[in-house]
Parts: structure tokens; C-alpha cells; sequence
């Protein structure tokens, strides 16, 4: 897990002296699963977790909750691969990173191990159909490249420059322990045009799209439009 | 079972699992190796291997499998 130590980033302003970013620990849990929650949904108000795995919310809570506690990096449901903004001392914003393939299997994989290893067989093979169209938009992560996902900031604690806070110690971070890796990626719904604008903002620009007309796959999604967005490190 | 007789079953289910009859393994082959392993072809391998070999794989077991050959010890292992 990872260490208590916080860090202040960024110039200090009047009103950011309450502001700082620390790595996440186990008590945040339930924070985190709000992250993820929001980031999913993407600015819409579908989950596209409960779709695809026949899942309510609270059933999609208890799941992340459980894999959450397993804590296996290189993915982005692990809480020590969190970095929590706080605000006067309460979480307000989150960003997952790690360096994708770092542990010697792909994200996807290791996310799928953790799927198969939770939901029952019944919900495996509901979720089979949903999967195989999910396929169309699906974006490659560079092996090697720093993977930022679950980004989320408070909708009260927006304005303040958490999200560039959160993702710049993740960089950091990640940079430390792999000092090789040149890039910096994010996957994102393109309808998400607030998250869309903060990560232009910081640097990052879109290089793929995938797109799907497919009904049945835009029902369960809030988007038809995948996008990846990359910066260059120094 | 011998490890010989574990990839000759792994085998008939990696060519069930990825719907090729003309697939080959060897105990080096890694999800690299194959075309069309994803997320959805790798949770129906772990969940094929496990009803056949009637194992249930720990989480920590999964993963380290870092190609075909961690996977035949680890199920060497649970039916010995």
C-alpha cells in the first residue's frame, strides 16, 4: 500500500493553501468507488459496469469494493495506484495511473483476471455479447506508457486546478519509477467535453478515435466515440 | 496428470476458446502470441480451463501466469 506522504504541487495561490495531493490508502475505499462511479459514467448517468454485468449500483460498489481490496497494480481498480486532491483535509478529486504492461501482463488482462475471478459464471456469459461489441472502440495502451484513468474531481471543488494537481504527482510518480516512459495516455468518452478541455489544457491531445453506429453497444455506453489522448514527457 | 497430458487438454481448449483448429501452443506462448486474446477471450480460457481441470485458480495464482507454461504447473500443482 502505498505511503502517507503528502506533497503540495503547483504555485501556491491565496486560495489554495488547504490544497494538497497525498497517495491513496485503504480508508479512502469508498471515495475511490465514487471515482471510478463518475469517471464511468463519463458526464452521463450510465454506468456502463452495471450494463454489461447485469449489475445494480450497490451490487457494482460491493464488486469494486471487493477488488479494491485485493490491490493488484497496473490497473486502474487498485487503491495504491490512487492519488487523492484533498481540500481542507477532505478528499475532493482522484486520478489512478501506472505504467501499462509495468508487472509483466497488460491492464486489460490483469482487469479481466479480477472480473473473472469476482462475478459468478451467469454473469460472465451475460456479459459475453456486450464484450465482444465493447471490442469496437477499443484503444491500445502503449506498453511502457503512463496510464491515467478514474480522474475525477468533487463537482463542488471544481475551479481550483485539482485535476492538474492529481495528474502532475501522478506523472511524478510514475516517472520516478520508470524513468523510460515517454508518454503520458488517457482513454475517454469524446462527449465528456469538460474532461475533454482540462486534459487539452495540461498538455494532452487526442492521436486515435474509434466510433461505433451500434445501437445496442450505445445503449450501455454514454458515448459512441472512444478517444485516446497523449502528452510527451520530458 | 503429467504436464504432457495438461497441454494436450490446454490445447483442445485454446482451440475451442479462440474458435481456431489450426492453433498451436508451446509452454512459452504468451497472450502476445495469439491473435484475439482479449479481455473477453482471456476470462472465457481462465473460466474453460477451470471447469475442465475442476480447479478454482487463487487470484494471486492468475496473476503470475505469464505464459501457457505458468499455467500447466499451476494446474500440475492443484490436481496432483
Amino acid at each position: 500500500m502505498a505511503d502517507d506522504r503528502a506533497v503540495r504541487v503547483g504555485p501556491a495561490r491565496a486560495d489554495d493553501r488547504a490544497v494538497r495531493v497525498r497517495p491513496a490508502r485503504a480508508s479512502d475505499r469508498e471515495f475511490l468507488i465514487e471515482a471510478i462511479l463518475e469517471a464511468e459514467k463519463s458526464g452521463s448517468d450510465r454506468i456502463p459496469y452495471c450494463a454489461i454485468f447485469s449489475l445494480d449500483e450497490a451490487e457494482l460498489r460491493a464488486l469494486l469494493a471487493s477488488i479494491l481490496d485485493e490491490d493488484f497494480t497496473g490497473q486502474e481498480l487498485c487503491i495504491s495506484g490512487f492519488q487523492i486532491g484533498e481540500v481542507e483535509g477532505k478528499p475532493a478529486g482522484a486520478a489512478c495511473g501506472w505504467v501499462e504492461g509495468s508487472g509483466g501482463m497488460s491492464s486489460t488482462l490483469v482487469k479481466a483476471n479480477l472480473l473473472q475471478h469476482f462475478l459468478d459464471a451467469e454473469r460472465l456469459a451475460a456479459a459475453r455479447p456486450h464484450l465482444e461489441r465493447l471490442a469496437q472502440l477499443s484503444l491500445e495502451r502503449e506498453p511502457g506508457a503512463i496510464q491515467l484513468e478514474s480522474i475525477y474531481v468533487r463537482p463542488d471543488q471544481r475551479g481550483l486546478g485539482l485535476t492538474g494537481r492529481i495528474l502532475a504527482e501522478q506523472i511524478r510518480v510514475l516517472q520516478a519509477e520508470a524513468p523510460g516512459a515517454e508518454k503520458a495516455q488517457i482513454i475517454l468518452m469524446k462527449g465528456n467535453d469538460r474532461a475533454l478541455r482540462a486534459y487539452r489544457k495540461l498538455g494532452f491531445a487526442v492521436t486515435r478515435e474509434r466510433h461505433s453506429e451500434d445501437p445496442a453497444l450505445t445503449a450501455i455506453l454514454p458515448g459512441a466515440t472512444k478517444i485516446l489522448m497523449e502528452r510527451t514527457l520530458c | 496428470m503429467t504436464r504432457d497430458e495438461i497441454m494436450n487438454a490446454l490445447l483442445e481448449i485454446f482451440r475451442e476458446t479462440f474458435d481456431d483448429g489450426g492453433i498451436e501452443i508451446s509452454r512459452e506462448t504468451t497472450a502476445d502470441d495469439v491473435d484475439g486474446w482479449d479481455s473477453l477471450t482471456h476470462i472465457q480460457l481462465v473460466s474453460a480451463v477451470e471447469g475442465h481441470f475442476e480447479v478454482r485458480f487463487k487470484l494471486q495464482e492468475i496473476m503470475k501466469f505469464n505464459d501457457v507454461g505458468d499455467l500447466c504447473d499451476c494446474i500440475a500443482k492443484h490436481t496432483a
